[in-house]
């Protein structure tokens, strides 16, 4: 029996398979800072590990899907899930009997069967070649799906699609759609000996005794120039929702624009409103506590001392 | 619009009073319905404030024309369109 554990925002994983993983293949840039060296004391949840050739047909009862749109359909091939999961189909959560069905093709197949406290259950990785990997976990949507719902339905924290940072103890979110330049940012802070870029994409914010915490997540774009090493957690000091512009910018909004801006940003889980009640809290007590800013920034390091300063 | 019509809120409605103005969110199936926020102005966030399964829509009228500077006809107006577009993103059966 092979014993693989992750720990993700405070969240630990552990996965338990016959199979042993695959090595030496499949692992992204920093995916391993998230696989624990040494058994932890504490496990959050607990999923046992199985590959299997074919998806299993599970009667349920949707909550939400995302599915890609017909032209990328055209282009990419995933003849081999359409039968069962539809045309297109990234991935999907539904309600069962037993539990909650999380199940998509992103990277690999996968069915993630989860009991309603969503911290034991089975996760089978479809492959006709019965083999799996770090990677299939990682970055096989469903751990990520699944940390998304954790994170609200036991109110400790949210997902936001950000880069983020350590300055020095100063923890910065930088939130934005895509091509609003997270990536930039973290090139230009990354080449600083004194900062820590936690990510480039993902990052999960949460509370501890009055404090609000920057987590990295292994759901990032790349890049091996600005990740240095283990990042751990980082004290949120200001949050920035980031555009790009012609000079440095930076306006402090209140809690109804910065909810405007950071909606967007947000993963959420659509599906549950105890959750969605939980997240969009947490979200306003943040902006109530952490000096908020729409931020136009130039490509240049100019913008660090610009950061830096803001009062 | 019948305004002896008494209307309730979707529970699975998610809502928040931001700075004064109402946020409402209906639970999502699809990520095609994502980023569907609603925003509601200070009449339509009255009305909501009052839209609880008990009063009617004359009552609602009634309390609008009391606190808004504006003409019965306009707030009637106004009532229907904001009924017609809660019902349309199932806010309010």
């Amino acid at each position: 029996m092979r014993e693989t554990f992750i720990r993700i925002a405070g969240i630990t994983v552990k996965i338990k398979s016959h199979q042993a993983p695959k090595e030496g293949e499949g692992s992204l840039v920093a995916d391993e800072h998230f696989v624990l060296k040494e058994k932890p004391r504490r496990v959050d949840i607990e999923l046992d590990l199985e590959v299997k050739p074919r998806y299993y047909k599970f009667k349920q009862q949707l909550f939400f899907e995302t599915r890609r749109d017909p032209a990328e359909i055209a282009i990419l091939n995933y003849k081999e899930a359409e039968g069962y999961l539809g045309p297109g189909l990234v991935w999907r959560i539904a309600k069962m009997e037993e539990g909650i069905l999380i199940e998509g093709n992103t990277l690999v197949g996968y069915q993630l069967l989860v009991n309603k406290q969503l911290n034991k259950g089975k996760v089978y990785i479809i492959n006709s070649n019965n083999q799996w990997d770090l990677n299939c976990i990682i970055n096989g949507w469903f751990l990520n799906i699944l940390i998304i719902y954790y994170l609200s339905k036991y109110k400790v924290g949210l997902m936001v699609h950000s880069c983020a940072l350590d300055d020095n103890g100063n923890g910065y979110i930088f939130a934005g759609r895509s091509g609003a330049g997270k990536s930039t940012i973290s090139r230009i802070w990354g080449k600083l000996d004194s900062v820590r870029v936690l990510s480039d994409d993902r990052v999960v914010v949460r509370k501890d005794k009055g404090a609000y915490y920057i987590y990295p997540t292994p759901w990032h774009q790349c890049s091996t120039e600005y990740f240095k090493d283990m990042p751990g957690r980082s004290r949120l000091r200001k949050l920035f929702y980031i555009t790009h512009g012609k000079t440095n910018f930076a306006d402090r909004v209140g809690a109804l624009k910065g909810f405007h801006l950071f909606y967007p940003t947000l993963f959420l889980p659509f599906w549950d409103k105890e959750c969605l009640d939980f997240t969009f809290d947490l979200l306003l007590e943040v902006f109530s506590k952490v000096p908020t800013y729409a931020f136009c920034f130039k490509n240049n390091y100019k913008v660090i001392s610009y950061i830096r300063d803001l009062r | 619009m019948n305004l002896k019509m008494v209307l309730r809120r979707n529970e699975d409605i998610v809502s928040r009073d931001i700075e004064g103005q109402i946020i409402i969110m209906p639970l999502h199936k699809s990520s095609k319905e994502l980023n569907c926020i609603y925003t509601l102005n200070e009449s339509a966030a009255a009305a909501w404030e009052m839209i609880d399964g008990k009063n009617d829509l004359a009552k609602i009228k009634e309390e609008l024309l009391n606190k808004f500077d504006v003409s019965e006809k306009t707030i009637e107006r106004q009532l229907s369109c904001l009924v017609k577009d809660l019902k349309s993103i199932k806010a309010i059966y």
